[in-house]
C-alpha cells in the first residue's frame, strides 16, 4: 500500500520540470495574457486525486513551516480521517494553527469543532467567536452560521436584522440553507420588510439546488398561488422530488394530490405507496387515510401497492404504531382553505409547516435557536477545499443525507 | 534543598547533562532523597530502569521517540510519571501527545532558549488537554504571567543566579498571580 503511494509523490516532485523551462512560445503567449502563474499546490492536487497519502506528506513539510493551506489541508484529511484513522485532536491542532495564520476556512471549521465538542471541549462561546472571524473574513458559510446565531441570540447579539443581512449575503452567494431561510425570512418579514414575490424567488433558488425543505415549501407556495403564480401541476412536481428526497410531508401531500388526481394524474397505487412511506416517517394523516380508505381492501392496486411495501391495507392501520408523531398531522393539509388554522392577524395564507396556535413569526426562531442538530450547517461542500479551490460534487451527497431526515421531521413538530 | 522548600515546585527534573551512567545514577539516587523530601517528584531523563531502581517518581522520555515513550509508559503507569519531550514540529507533539503522557514539554533542558517553543506551547496549551510544560532556560520572571501553559520549566535561570532561593521565590509568586 505505501509502497505505490511514495512512488507517486516522486512522480508529483518531476511534474513541476516542464512547466519551469518557460520558453515555449506558448507558454510566453500565455504569460503575457494571463500573467505569471500561480504556483500548483501539488499537495492538493494530490488531495483532490485522493491521493491522501500522498497529499499529507507533501502537506507535512509545508505546515510546519507554517503555511496556512497546507495546514488546512492536514486538518481536513485528520477530521474526515481520510487515508488516516479520523482524529479530531489532530485536526482541531492543525485548524487552530491555520486559523491563527489567516485561513479563515480553518476558522470556520474549528469553530464547527468547538460547536460539537470534537477534539476540543465543547463551547457554543469559542465557536461563536470563530464563526463571527470566519464571516467577518468573507466565508459564506459562516455568514450563515452567524445569522443562526443572531436569531437564537444567546452567543450572538439578538438581532433579527443583522440575522437578515448575513442571511441575504450568504443566499445571494448561492448557499442553498441561506437561500431557503432568507426567503422564509422575508415571507415572514422577519428581520425584513415582507415581501411575498422576493421570499418565493429565494425559496424557489434553493428548491433548484435540490434542498429538499426548500422543495416542499416552494411547491407549497405554488399551490397557494403565493408570491408566485398558482400552478398545481408545478407544484405536485415539486413535491415528487421532495418526495423522492425523503420528505415525509411531501410525500403526505404528494400521496394526496395523486389520490384526487390534482395537478398530477390520479394513480391510487403511487398514492398509497408514498402514503406508506410517509407513514414510515411517523407522519399520520386522518384526512389522507379518508382518502384512501375508500378503495376496496382487495383492489389489486392498493394490494399490489401495500405487498411491495409488506404493509397491511390502509384501512386497517389508521390507529396503528406513528400515533407518537401526533404533531405531523397538523402539517399535512396540502388543500387551500382546508385545514390552515394560523390565526395571524391579516390571515395571509401559511405553508401549515410552521404555523400552528398563530405563533408563526416567533416560533419559526425559536425553534430555531433551541434545537441543536440542525443549525450549524455541516455542508461539506465548502468544508472539503483546503484553500481557495473548488471541491467535486461527491460531498454533497454526503451532506444532503446527514441533512434530510432530521430537518425534515424537525420542521413538523 | 532550600530552592524547593517554599516554593510549590511540582517536579524536579534531573539532568543527565555529560555524565555517565554511574555518576548520573549516583546523583539521581542524591536527589530523589532531596526532591521528595521538599515534596516534589523527581523525574529521570529517559532512563526507566533506573528511575525504578532509584525510586523515582517518573522519566522524561527524550531519545528514541514514540517508541521509547511506549516502553516507559509500560513500565511506569500508571504509578509513575511519563513525559514527552525533545519536541522539533508539531507533528511530533501531536503523535507524543496521544499516547497517555502525563505532559509535553517544548523547549530545550538548558543551553540557549528556543524562541518557537514559547510558540509551539501556546498553541498546546490552548488546543490540547495534555498539559504542556514550556522549558525556558532563560525564563523571566515578568513574562511568566502571560504563558497559557500549565506548567514552567526552570533551570539556568535558577541555578546560575547568586541566588537561586530568592529567584525560585519569585517565579513561584509570578505562576501564582498568573493563575
Amino acid at each position: 500500500m505505501i509502497r505505490p503511494l511514495r512512488l507517486l509523490a516522486v512522480l508529483a516532485a518531476l511534474a513541476p520540470l516542464p512547466t519551469l523551462a518557460q520558453d515555449t512560445p506558448a507558454e510566453q503567449i500565455s504569460a503575457e495574457v494571463l500573467g505569471p502563474r500561480a504556483p500548483v499546490d501539488y499537495a492538493f492536487g494530490a488531495f483532490q486525486r485522493g491521493y491522501y497519502l500522498t497529499a499529507f506528506e507533501l502537506a507535512l513539510p509545508r505546515a510546519e513551516q507554517n503555511d496556512a493551506a497546507a495546514q488546512t489541508l492536514i486538518a481536513e484529511i485528520y477530521a474526515k480521517g481520510l487515508g488516516v484513522p479520523e482524529n479530531h485532536e489532530r485536526a482541531a491542532g492543525w485548524y487552530q494553527l491555520a486559523s491563527r495564520n489567516g485561513d479563515r476556512l480553518a476558522t470556520f471549521e474549528l469553530g464547527m469543532l468547538y460547536q460539537a465538542g470534537l477534539g476540543v471541549p465543547k463551547s457554543r462561546e469559542r465557536s461563536a467567536e470563530l464563526f463571527k472571524a470566519a464571516s467577518d473574513a468573507g466565508y459564506v458559510p459562516a455568514k450563515y452560521n452567524m445569522a443562526l446565531l443572531h436569531v437564537e441570540g444567546i452567543y450572538a447579539e439578538p438581532s433579527l436584522v443583522t440575522a437578515a443581512t448575513l442571511m441575504r449575503e450568504a443566499a445571494d452567494a448561492e448557499l442553498p440553507e441561506a437561500q431557503y431561510d432568507y426567503g422564509s425570512m422575508l415571507l415572514e418579514g422577519a428581520g425584513v420588510a415582507p415581501n411575498n414575490a422576493e421570499g418565493a424567488r429565494y425559496i424557489e433558488l434553493a428548491a433548484r439546488q435540490g434542498l429538499t425543505d426548500a422543495q416542499v415549501d416552494f411547491a407549497t407556495l405554488l399551490y397557494l398561488g403565493q408570491g408566485v403564480e398558482r400552478n398545481v401541476e408545478d407544484a405536485a412536481l415539486w413535491y415528487g422530488r421532495a418526495a423522492e428526497s425523503g420528505s415525509a410531508v411531501a410525500q403526505n401531500r404528494y400521496a394526496k394530490l395523486l389520490a384526487v388526481g390534482e395537478g398530477i394524474e390520479a394513480n391510487l397505487e403511487d398514492a398509497a405507496m408514498w402514503r406508506a412511506l410517509a407513514r414510515r416517517q411517523g407522519l399520520v394523516d386522518p384526512d389522507l387515510d379518508r382518502l384512501l380508505v375508500s378503495i376496496p381492501r382487495d383492489a389489486g392496486a392498493c394490494r399490489r401497492a401495500c405487498a411491495l411495501l409488506a404493509i397491511d391495507a390502509p384501512q386497517h392501520r389508521n390507529r396503528c404504531h406513528g400515533a407518537k408523531r401526533r404533531a405531523g398531522r397538523g402539517t399535512s393539509s396540502a388543500r387551500p382553505g382546508r385545514s390552515r388554522k394560523c390565526a395571524k392577524p391579516g390571515g395571509r395564507p401559511r405553508r401549515g409547516d410552521r404555523c400552528r396556535n398563530g405563533a408563526c413569526r416567533t416560533r419559526r426562531a425559536s425553534a430555531r435557536g433551541t434545537r441543536s442538530p440542525r443549525p450549524l450547517n455541516r455542508n461539506r461542500i465548502w468544508g472539503n477545499k483546503p484553500a481557495t479551490h473548488q471541491s467535486s460534487g461527491g460531498a454533497r451527497l454526503h451532506a444532503s443525507g446527514q441533512r434530510n431526515t432530521p430537518r425534515s421531521l424537525g420542521r413538523m413538530s | 534543598m532550600a530552592v524547593l522548600t517554599g516554593p510549590e515546585v511540582a517536579a524536579l527534573l534531573v539532568r543527565r547533562g555529560d555524565m555517565d551512567d554511574t555518576a548520573y545514577a549516583d546523583f539521581v539516587e542524591r536527589l530523589v532523597q532531596i526532591g521528595q523530601a521538599a515534596g516534589a517528584a523527581v523525574i529521570v531523563e529517559d532512563d526507566v530502569a533506573l528511575a525504578r531502581r532509584a525510586g523515582a517518581d517518573g522519566v522524561h522520555v527524550t531519545n528514541g521517540g514514540a517508541k521509547a515513550l511506549r516502553v516507559a509508559i509500560e513500565a511506569l503507569k500508571p504509578d509513575g510519571i511519563v513525559g514527552a519531550g525533545a519536541i522539533t514540529s508539531r507533528h511530533d507533539a501531536m503523535s507524543f501527545g496521544e499516547l497517555d503522557v502525563d505532559y509535553v514539554m517544548f523547549g530545550p533542558l538548558g543551553g540557549k532558549r528556543d524562541p518557537q517553543a514559547f510558540e509551539l506551547a501556546q498553541w498546546w496549551a490552548e488546543t490540547f488537554e495534555v498539559p504542556a510544560v514550556l522549558s525556558d532556560p532563560d525564563a523571566d520572571v515578568a513574562e511568566t504571567t502571560k504563558l497559557a501553559t500549565e506548567f514552567l520549566a526552570v533551570s539556568d535561570c535558577v541555578w546560575s543566579t547568586s541566588d537561586p532561593v530568592s529567584t525560585m521565590a519569585a517565579f513561584d509568586r509570578a505562576a501564582k498571580e498568573a493563575a
